[in-house]
């Protein structure tokens, strides 16, 4: 549980775009979708201090979301793949992801 | 705590009829020099200049990750999304929400997408009361209690159509409801707009400088009068006032500085809460006893106080002398004016089960046994915590900490050094059946 390191390590703006946006071209999402995502710190004691909720909103489709259990910055594409799995879409598509948070 | 590149947004609410689209179409059609884009899902699109309008459907969207369950409005990601492609066309943001939405989930939404809190800051909630209707509502609808609850504030709205006491009896509930939040009387909504827009209400320093008291604890007693008195017989006076009865606790040798005020106040709480004895007209007032002067009769009313030896004697009264007319005679009837008085935040009995709870705490604050703290507190109480916000000297940090937070979620900054003020914690909870004393406790646990 850490609510006072999460509020001053703020997550990495362009690292949360690079997710949406590869997110968003392995599932071919249209304009209109929505991902969001979310660093929070978890409650429990016994959960991973920081964690990371995406979340996808779509017309017509249930909203769904994946947790990851490390925070925003640390996500990569093994991470990325594990989302698009969770959320059900074909592995075809996963195959397209390459993610690399340094780059 | 809203950083100059992130975009302001108001949040106008209040149950249908009570005033939001003629104040949206009075903040529009103002000389105010301001870019607003307007979202609203209640009515149609107002075709006004100098804003854009967007619909939005209410969608909700549950978050919920096992430990934290969050509620945001999905719909508002949406439309704040597509607003961040067009940051150039607008400087401001005014959400006006369905008189039926319950603000929690439109308020946590700009907390919780990352990219979202980056372009966005909220600066204040806005609830509009139709000062009519509100005491129905308030009984009958969960909605229009969090309404207030959420405000930073509240604009009485339609006040022509109430009579002044009535008002005065509401605000002061309101006012119980929700201490945080300015309460502007209005009618037709006409206030001015720097009552609504730029409030920066998340920053505790401002409602502070609004309410100097607010974070003083309250007593079971308004007023307090220091006597310096020589043994003798004295008589307390008392005309009629607005309560038949009136609870007193005397205590003596109280040195008159505001230290010893303190310690005898302190004292004095735990006096008020033992059983009073009644005391009747003519009889002797006891020392250091929590008694209740009973003042159902008419006209005036005296009662004696015996002093064996040279003393101060502080009166802790339920009410202000004002309020009764209590004066102090001597023997010879010469009036014996008190040599220091004190007015006290009082104890209000509280009909409405949303409250606020503000503690106030000198010192550091271990920052591993905050986040314990923090963390159960959110864990078990965040569904009925709606706001909360303040600042925290941290041990080992040099600047001061502020936070803000919706519910479960919370959020903070570093903000300016300490330098040579006295390093201090205020925090501010508004909620719902929440125990002050126990958080108080259990915050000061958290000390170095």
């Amino acid at each position: 549980m850490e609510l006072l390191r999460q509020s001053r390590t703020k997550p990495n703006l362009d690292q949360i775009r690079k997710i949406k946006a590869t997110l968003r071209q392995a599932l071919k999402l249209s304009e209109e979708d929505t991902i969001t995502v979310t660093e929070l710190a978890c409650l429990e004691e016994d959960c991973a201090p920081l964690e990371t909720v995406i979340g996808l909103l779509r017309d017509d489709h249930p909203q769904i979301q994946h947790k990851i259990h490390k925070p925003t910055n640390s996500i990569d594409t093994h991470d990325l793949k594990e989302v698009c799995k969770a959320w059900g879409f074909d592995s075809a598509d996963m195959a397209f992801i390459t993610f690399d948070k340094e780059t | 705590m809203n950083s100059p590149s992130k975009v302001p947004v108001t949040i106008l609410t209040g149950f249908l009829g009570s005033g939001k689209t003629t104040l949206l179409n009075r903040i529009l059609s103002e000389e105010h020099g301001k870019r607003i884009a307007v979202i609203e899902n209640e009515y149609g699109e107002v075709g006004i200049d100098q804003a854009l309008v967007i619909n939005a459907d209410e969608e909700i969207f549950e978050m919920s990750n096992g430990c934290i369950c969050c509620t945001v409005r999905g719909d508002l990601i949406r439309v704040l999304g597509n607003l961040m492609k067009r940051r150039d066309k607008f400087d401001y943001i005014l959400l006006e929400t369905t008189g039926l939405a319950d603000p929690g989930p439109v308020a946590q939404t700009f907390f919780m997408d990352d990219e979202i809190a980056s372009e966005f800051s909220l600066d204040g909630i806005v609830t509009l009361v139709d000062a009519h209707h509100i005491k129905q509502q308030l009984g009958r609808s969960q909605e229009s209690t969090e309404q207030i609850a959420f405000a930073d504030v509240i604009l009485l709205n339609k006040t022509d159509l109430v009579k002044a006491e009535e008002l005065d009896e509401l605000e002061t509930r309101l006012r119980e409801m929700n201490r945080l939040a300015r309460v502007h009387r209005c009618e037709r909504a006409n206030v001015a707009i720097s009552t609504v827009l730029n409030l920066e209400a998340f920053n505790l320093d401002q409602v502070l400088a609004d309410h100097p008291t607010f974070l003083e604890p309250e007593y079971p007693f308004e007023w307090t009068g220091v006597y310096a008195l020589s043994p003798g017989s004295y008589e307390l006076s008392l005309d009629d006032g607005p309560d038949p009865t009136m609870s007193l606790v005397m205590l003596e040798r109280l040195d008159p500085n505001e230290e010893a005020l303190q310690q005898g106040a302190e004292w004095c709480v735990r006096r008020y809460a033992e059983p009073a004895s009644k005391i009747s007209p003519g009889n002797i007032v006891p020392i250091d006893q929590h008694v209740e002067l009973q003042l159902q009769i008419s006209g005036q009313k005296s009662f004696a106080i015996e002093i064996d030896k040279q003393t101060s004697l502080a009166l802790f009264a339920q009410h202000t002398a004002e309020e009764f007319n209590l004066r102090l005679g001597a023997s010879d009837n010469a009036e014996v004016l008190p040599v220091l008085e004190r007015t006290w935040v009082a104890q209000h009995e509280h009909d409405d089960e949303v409250g606020s709870v503000a503690i106030e705490v000198d010192g550091d604050v271990n920052p591993n046994k905050l986040n314990a703290w923090l963390g159960k507190l959110l864990r078990e109480k965040g569904i009925d915590i709606f706001r909360m916000k303040g600042f925290l000297s941290i041990a080992g940090e040099s600047q001061r900490f502020v936070f803000q937070g919706v519910h479960m979620l919370f959020d903070g900054q570093p903000d300016r050094p300490w330098g040579n003020e006295p390093r201090h914690n205020q925090l501010v909870f508004i909620g719902r059946n929440l125990d002050g004393n126990a958080m108080k406790r259990e915050f000061e646990a958290c000390l170095n």
